[in-house]
């Protein structure tokens, strides 16, 4: 049987990979020691009110000094690109932290606490100062108002359960619908199905960046841009859980297609079946329980988003939750939150079970 | 084969059962379309209300990229700091939430207890967490960091302990045979098995911290989106655009590195095994 030929990369690539990432991570180990010296010795002792800046050749310096480093860090051993990238075997008996990239890694987790500690503002204090200035939001979230839970409120013109129920709807039809377009996508977007030709190649590419592009934007994000395209509402709300469902559950899918075993693919091919017949009759069986165990998944997961999607105009149970914090009405506010705790839980629990009894 | 016989053994009712629940579904879908008045023709109609966003798509405004790399790194040492505060909490309370090891009363009240408050704090997502915190300790990275951190505590609480129950108990009943106290079975026993699997979880959970910090900004949270929603709201797209690319670069990144690692971590180190190709 004729096999197309298989698309590679040249074999530079990877040997360049693990030496960009080392080059990367001394760079950010420079920028860490640059940080902490602007924190603890530039404002402290020369201007309190600038930030530390390079030279020019200070940065000349940092790059090169850098650049060196990368390269010597193969030598010696202390590479965690080539750990990441590629596979270097750990010397027997003898712990991951203490092999040299471990220290490397170990300095990195360091230094990235300290400047994180300092780059977020953590003030541990604050939480016991302040203390007193919840004390309403838990009395509140303690003594819940339940009133609006079946008696409309006249401000949002709806009830805690309509809405509630307008929650699940748009998570189960995002999901619905996202999970239909998300299958013949996870397809082309599978490496070993579109990795044949050029042309196949080209389409995987495309399709794979369209994914990645779709699913790092999160569904809230989503939803601002489709609220300022259809307006306001539960519906907008959903468009935007689709079409972060519909990329995150092509990536999954694609995954799963790259996975299959050979067995059955190469018992359906030596019946002279077809590109297409492969895949019918030898792939998409493979995938169909895992699929839908993805499904179930994502339908939490969507839950869990619709449930604070109107925060932008989203619509469903969020919209009581934020207009109730904007009127500081905490005894309502509890409510809505027990609400959508038990609602969450409820159908985490009922997903995780089925997942379980599918996969 | 066995399993074929049976689902054969009652084959109309079984037809009959995935009838109803395909009708139950379809049922739903329909009412909810309806409910929600998903309308794909309003996408078609209202498309002039976004052309000034599409088109910032084409001349973004990269005067405010410096202003943006900083608020990414920001965001970044968010999710770091949330995941790394909250590894060591998690920790401990996987061993107090996991069945297997739990096993008289008072021990059996505290998994109750631990998992108990691990699923209610699961159940509130983190935007909300942060609007709380927010009240708490006002607007800045900080609440954001202390959202991500507690959803994460219960979360990997959640997973981790799933893993400690779902351990091989031989190892440990021969650690138990030597004579071995509790926390020698723990650390000879149980450990060795869990470290991979918690390494694992643990950049997966940073991942979905990066991806939240991206958002949690919008109620005050800190980090870029805090900057973001503030373009949007003063409908300043070329500059939005620009906050957004940076932030689909960042998760993206941080995507494929983080599986990578997961994928060496559950692979022990080795080359991943060759699949088929068609």
């Amino acid at each position: 049987m004729k096999r197309p030929r298989k698309f590679t990369l040249p074999d530079f690539v990877d040997d360049v990979k693990p030496f960009l990432l080392d080059w990367l991570i001394w760079g950010y180990l420079a920028y860490t020691v640059i940080f902490l010296l602007n924190s603890y010795w530039y404002t402290q002792y020369v201007n309190w009110y600038g930030t530390l800046t390079l030279k020019p050749w200070g940065w000349a310096l940092t790059i090169i000094g850098t650049f060196s480093c990368a390269l010597l860090s193969e030598k010696f051993g202390i590479s965690v690109g080539l750990k990441t990238i590629k596979s270097v075997e750990r010397p027997p008996q003898k712990a991951w932290a203490l092999t040299n990239w471990g220290i490397t890694t170990l300095a990195l987790v360091v230094f990235t606490f300290w400047v994180g500690w300092l780059t977020t503002d953590m003030e541990i204090g604050v939480i016991a100062r302040r203390a007193p200035k919840t004390f309403h939001l838990w009395s509140g979230l303690s003594h819940p108002d339940f009133t609006h839970l079946i008696n409309i409120d006249p401000e949002l013109e709806d009830t805690i359960l309509g809405s509630l129920i307008d929650t699940i709807f748009m998570a189960y039809l995002a999901t619905v619908i996202g999970g239909i377009l998300a299958a013949p996508l996870g397809f082309l977007g599978a490496r070993n199905i579109m990795g044949g030709t050029w042309f196949r190649r080209i389409i995987f590419y495309i399709t794979r960046a369209f994914f990645n592009v779709v699913r790092s934007v999160e569904a809230l994000l989503w939803a601002i841009i489709f609220a300022i395209w259809i307006g306001w509402g539960p519906a907008a709300g959903t468009f935007a859980l689709l079409i972060h469902s519909m990329a995150a559950l092509a990536k999954l899918f694609s995954e799963q297609v790259e996975s299959i075993k050979k067995g059955p693919i190469e018992a359906v091919q030596s019946t002279g079946a077809s590109f297409w017949q492969t895949v019918r009759y030898g792939a998409v069986p493979q995938v169909v329980p895992q699929y839908t165990a993805f499904l179930l998944y994502r339908l939490d997961i969507n839950v869990r988003m619709a449930t604070v999607i109107a925060l932008v105009g989203g619509g469903g149970i969020g919209r009581f939750f934020f207009y109730y914090k904007s009127q500081l009405d905490w005894n309502q506010v509890g409510a809505v939150t027990i609400i959508i705790a038990a609602v969450v839980w409820i159908l985490d629990y009922i997903s995780g079970k089925a997942r379980e009894k599918i996969v | 084969m066995n399993d074929n016989n049976k689902i054969q053994g009652r084959g109309p009712w079984l037809f009959l059962r995935n009838l109803v629940i395909a009708a139950l579904f379809l049922a739903a879908f329909v009412y909810a379309l309806t409910r929600i008045n998903l309308d794909l023709t309003l996408l078609v109609k209202n498309f002039s209300s976004t052309v000034k966003l599409w088109s910032a798509f084409a001349k973004p405004d990269w005067s405010v990229l410096g202003e943006g790399v900083t608020l990414l790194i920001k965001t970044l040492y968010m999710a770091f700091m949330a995941t790394a505060l909250a590894l060591p909490f998690a920790i401990v309370l996987s061993f107090l939430g996991a069945k297997n090891l739990m096993n008289s009363p008072i021990a059996r009240a505290i998994y109750t207890f631990v998992r108990g408050f691990a699923s209610i704090i699961r159940s509130i997502q983190p935007i909300i967490w942060a609007i709380i915190f927010v009240v708490w300790v006002r607007t800045g990275p900080f609440p954001g960091v202390l959202a991500l951190w507690i959803h994460s505590v219960a979360d990997m609480t959640k997973l981790f302990s799933e893993r400690v129950e779902s351990i091989d108990v031989g190892p440990m009943e021969a650690i138990e045979a030597t004579g071995a106290g509790r926390t020698l079975v723990l650390i000879y026993g149980v450990i060795p098995q869990i470290i991979n699997p918690y390494l694992s979880f643990t950049l997966y959970r940073l991942d979905i911290n990066v991806r939240m910090a991206t958002i949690i900004g919008i109620v005050g949270g800190g980090g870029i989106g805090m900057r973001l929603y503030s373009y949007i709201r003063k409908w300043n797209f070329p500059k939005a655009v620009v906050m957004t690319i940076l932030i689909i670069i960042m998760v993206w990144g941080i995507d494929y590195l983080s599986s990578r690692l997961r994928e060496r971590i559950e692979t022990g180190g080795g080359e991943k095994t060759e699949g088929f190709s068609i």
